[in-house]
């Protein structure tokens, strides 16, 4: 599992949780200077071998999976918030310099890119031999993903500027915006189906299940709309109290919700029902997209703790992540009789985490 | 209270702050110096009543001084101290209520710019529980840090903030703090006039540059209110120099006038100390020119 502590990347061995290597560990630039990170917002993405994060210093970097030693790294413009994608031989990624870059994903080197009309936060849906990316200039914008060129006539235009990551299910774009309204748009032309307005911003990437779309908003509510009219669903929204950022998942029969201030909830998806008797507090803030594994989801919280959801039980742990003993620094400790330190602190300043990439799923 | 700070204060400077933004071409570095600015005019009354106040304390402390040696008696003591104030028409109120009524705005405005500098994801998810549900506003988030060299959300790595925010500090501690007769107090003084501005140019390294813009600001804006108010014979370069701090002398001079016409003091207020005569004697008192007589 690839995940975020302490300003570093770290790829973790899910099953002893121990780190395997962290990144960066006194690795430099080209220039000399050492390389930090400054916070890791979105997700890391697996290919190849290979680990790509883009990072707020700027950067992005490609990590050997097996040594996590860099491959290459390539100084964008401004922070990196979303996440990269890998598809086919090119890595594509925003910057907060109004950029969106297709990059050579085996050297680096940029193969083409387009100029949004303000920052991109938002993590690109890479579908279809189509890039759609979603900037804060308002716009969704469709591209080719060989060459970057414009697909529809027009970009589709929201009230807001867009952070979050589109869905893409049966010719239908989902993308929420800081206008409040949750969108859906149609892939093929860029126009749009129809909108639902909530209290505040829509910033999570929408779950679609069946026929229905769940999405969390920052006015603390957990919607669900029909895919086809964008209906409410439930007799009433989830309230979690809180704002909602963290994608939701569904896990077997249950709908897993967070907040950021670290509560989640376990809903029926059917009525919006909790099915636990209370929701788990974690004591943490949760704003990253979770990780569902198996019967489990792993929730990576701000400052680098982390979190197994066990939806089935209602219940929660935080997992103890320990850094791999080196020879150099200290003898390996006694299975059993040691104290692990604790790599989930300090908090590193801004770094809301990204979610955790389980390695092995691109 | 919380609520009813984030509602009363906290969210409405938020708001007016991007609208402000809004307004000068999305530049939220200039939108931080302007709205420093209004709110410095806006306080000015109160600043100005508190600078007044602040001098004519302690133009009056070598009377107070000599009340408190010549009245043993506690209450005797406070009741003279009392009289003093009331003939020279001076509220001992009048430095601390002004400030206590400008501290919210000053705070508030403190944790607007700390709300919306940020420019991270999770300061923005922070900020849209405080943004007014109005297009006009929302539409201007994510803000545009870029200002001149900063990064409004990050600090400043060059260090040429910190000697803006120190320097500014400086010159501004220099103009309002009056010496003292006490040479304790002239000490303390002293040392907090370089200690104060160091601290916030060392913090300027470590906070957000959007915030250390605000400090330098507001800094500079009191240095000219000061200016236009005092007139240029009190805000001569002599006055920020160490061997301009007039001597215990003139201090004393200055006593002699005021127990002989203390209803007068508040009316001189303004020329003292007179930095031009100081700067005539040594730090000891004596007078430069003696010397050449010597000769």
């Amino acid at each position: 599992m690839i995940h975020s502590q302490s300003n570093k990347l770290a790829v973790v061995d899910i099953a002893s949780l121990q780190v395997v290597w962290e990144f960066p560990s006194g690795q430099k630039h080209g220039d000399g200077t050492k390389i930090q990170l400054q916070g890791i917002y979105g997700n890391p993405v697996i290919a190849d071998g290979t680990v790509y994060s883009g990072a707020y210093d700027g950067w992005l970097y490609a990590v050997d999976l097996a040594s996590g030693q860099p491959k290459w790294q390539d100084r964008l413009g401004g922070h990196i918030i979303g996440g990269a994608v890998v598809a086919g031989e090119l890595v594509y990624v925003g910057s907060s310099d109004n950029q969106f870059y297709a990059l050579d994903a085996a050297t680096g080197a940029e193969r083409w890119h387009f100029e949004a009309g303000d920052d991109i936060w938002a993590t690109p849906l890479v579908e279809g031999g189509v890039v759609y990316v979603a900037a804060m200039d308002k716009k969704l914008h469709a591209l080719d993903a060989a060459d970057g060129h414009q697909l529809w006539p027009k970009p589709f235009a929201a009230g807001g500027g867009i952070a979050g990551t589109p869905v893409l299910v049966d010719g239908t774009l989902l993308v929420g915006s800081f206008d409040r309204r949750l969108y859906a748009v149609d892939a093929a032309s860029g126009e749009k189906k129809w909108s639902f307005k909530a209290d505040n911003w829509f910033w999570t990437r929408p779950l679609v299940e069946g026929d229905t779309v769940y999405a969390g908003s920052l006015d603390g509510n957990v919607y669900a709309l029909g895919l086809a009219d964008g209906k409410p669903r439930w007799p009433k929204p989830f309230d979690l109290g809180a704002p909602v950022r963290a994608a939701p998942v569904l896990v077997g029969d249950t709908l897993v919700v967070a907040s950021r201030s670290g509560r989640v909830a376990g809903l029926n998806p059917q009525n919006g029902e909790p099915v636990w008797p209370l929701p788990l507090e974690v004591g943490k803030t949760l704003l990253a997209d979770p990780l569902p594994q198996g019967d489990v989801v792993y929730y990576s919280a701000q400052g680098g703790a982390l979190f197994k959801v066990m939806p089935k039980e209602g219940g929660f742990s935080q997992l103890l992540v320990v850094k791999t003993p080196t020879p150099t620094t200290s003898p390996p400790p006694a299975t059993g009789t040691s104290t692990p330190t604790p790599a989930t602190s300090p908090t590193p300043s801004g770094a809301a985490g990204p979610s955790p990439t389980q390695v092995g799923t691109p | 209270m919380s609520a009813v700070w984030d509602v009363v204060f906290l969210n409405p400077l938020i708001n007016a702050l991007i609208i402000l933004n809004n307004l000068l071409f999305s530049n939220f570095g200039l939108a931080i110096v302007v709205f420093t600015l209004l709110m410095r005019l806006a306080t000015m009354p109160l600043t100005l009543r508190q600078i007044h106040s602040t001098r004519a304390m302690t133009t009056l402390q070598p009377q107070i001084q000599e009340v408190q040696k010549k009245y043993k008696d506690p209450k005797r003591r406070q009741e003279e101290t009392m009289k003093l104030y009331r003939q020279a028409g001076v509220n001992p109120l009048g430095c601390v209520l002004p400030m206590l009524v400008q501290m919210p705005i000053w705070f508030a405005l403190y944790a607007a710019l700390r709300s919306t500098v940020g420019g991270t994801p999770e300061s923005v998810v922070g900020l849209s529980q405080r943004l007014y549900p109005w297009t006009y506003i929302e539409s201007a988030v994510p803000l545009n840090n870029h200002f001149l060299w900063l990064d409004l959300g990050q600090p400043d790595h060059t260090l040429i903030l910190a000697l803006l925010v120190g320097g500014s500090m400086y010159i501004q501690q220099k103009l309002t703090t009056l010496p003292s007769t006490d040479p304790q107090t002239q000490a303390r003084n002293q040392m907090m006039t370089w200690m104060m501005p160091l601290m916030f140019a060392l913090f300027t390294q470590q906070v957000p540059s959007g915030l250390a813009v605000y400090w330098a600001m507001s800094n500079i804006t009191q240095v000219i209110m000061y200016y236009f108010v005092y007139g240029p014979k009190n805000v001569g370069w002599r006055t920020f120099f160490p061997a301009s701090a007039p001597a215990p002398g003139s201090a004393a001079r200055r006593r002699d006038r005021a127990e002989s016409a203390p209803a007068e003091q508040e009316d001189e207020e303004p020329a003292a100390p007179a930095p031009a005569k100081t700067s005539k004697r040594y730090r000891d008192g004596r007078r430069r020119g003696k010397r050449k007589n010597r000769r």
